[in-house]
C-alpha cells in the first residue's frame, strides 16, 4: 500500500516505502515497507516454518505438511484432518471385489448392499440352507 | 529484522520499523521485512502478504484435489477443507 506522510513539515503523498542509509555503510539503504493492506491475519494461514509481514505484524506459519499415505480400508474410520497441507498424495485404495455378488445378502459394506444368497440343498426331502462358518 | 540505520547524523540500531506521522493524522508503520520466508505457495489462498523483498504477495495454497482413478481415489496438494 502507499500512505501520505509529513516529514520535516514536507508533505509527500503515495509512499509505499521508506529507504534510510545503513549505519554500517552509508551508501547502502534499508527499506522499510508499508504492509498495510496485507490480509494474512493468523499463523494458521500459512505453512509451519515459514514467516510474513502483514499489517505491521510478523506471523510465522503454523500449518502442518502431511506426507504421502496410502489408507486402506478396515473396520474402523480413518480421517485426514482439517488443520493439515497434503504435501503429498493421499491415497484411499479401492478393491475391484468389492461389488454386490461378492457380499452376503443382508449385509452392506461401504454402503455396497450385499446380493450374495446361500445355496440350498434337499436331502431326503427336506430342504437345508448351506451357512458359512 | 531489524536494521541499523543513520537518520540526520543520529544512528538507530535494531530498528524493525519506521513509524511517520500521516498527513492525515495518524500514524503510518514501515517495517524491516527482510527476514521473513513465506512465498506464495506457503501461504493458503486468497490472503495478501509482504514477501522478504518487499513484494505484496497473494498466497497460493488451496484446495487439495480429488482424482478418482478406477478404483483409487487420491487428493493430492493441498488443504482437505477451506482456510
Amino acid at each position: 500500500m502507499a500512505q501520505n506522510v509529513t516529514i520535516n513539515g514536507v508533505a509527500y503523498s503515495n509512499v509505499p516505502s521508506v529507504e534510510i542509509p545503513l549505519t554500517s555503510d552509508l551508501s547502502q539503504t534499508a527499506k522499510f515497507y508499508d504492509t498495510s493492506d496485507a490480509t494474512l491475519s493468523a499463523g494458521g494461514q500459512m505453512l509451519n516454518g515459514y514467516t510474513a509481514y502483514s499489517n505491521g505484524t510478523k506471523y510465522t506459519g503454523s500449518i502442518t505438511s502431511k506426507a504421502a499415505e496410502t489408507y486402506t480400508p478396515t473396520t474402523s474410520d480413518q480421517t485426514i484432518s482439517s488443520g493439515v497441507y497434503l504435501s503429498g498424495a493421499q491415497t484411499v485404495k479401492g478393491d475391484a471385489n468389492l461389488v454386490a455378488s461378492n457380499i452376503l445378502s443382508g449385509v452392506s459394506i461401504f454402503g455396497v448392499a450385499g446380493s450374495l444368497t446361500l445355496p440350498t440343498i434337499s436331502q431326503d426331502g427336506v430342504t437345508k440352507v448351506l451357512s458359512i462358518s | 529484522m531489524a536494521q541499523n540505520i543513520e537518520l540526520l547524523g543520529a544512528t538507530y540500531n535494531d530498528v524493525p520499523a519506521v513509524d511517520l506521522p500521516k498527513s492525515g493524522g495518524g500514524t503510518a508503520r514501515f517495517m524491516d521485512v527482510t527476514d521473513t520466508t513465506a512465498a506464495a505457495s506457503n501461504v493458503a489462498s486468497g490472503y495478501y502478504f509482504y514477501t522478504s523483498s518487499g513484494v505484496k504477495t497473494q498466497g497460493s495454497a488451496s484446495l487439495a484435489t480429488a482424482t478418482v482413478s478406477g478404483t483409487v481415489l487420491t487428493l493430492t496438494n493441498g488443504f482437505p477443507v477451506s482456510v
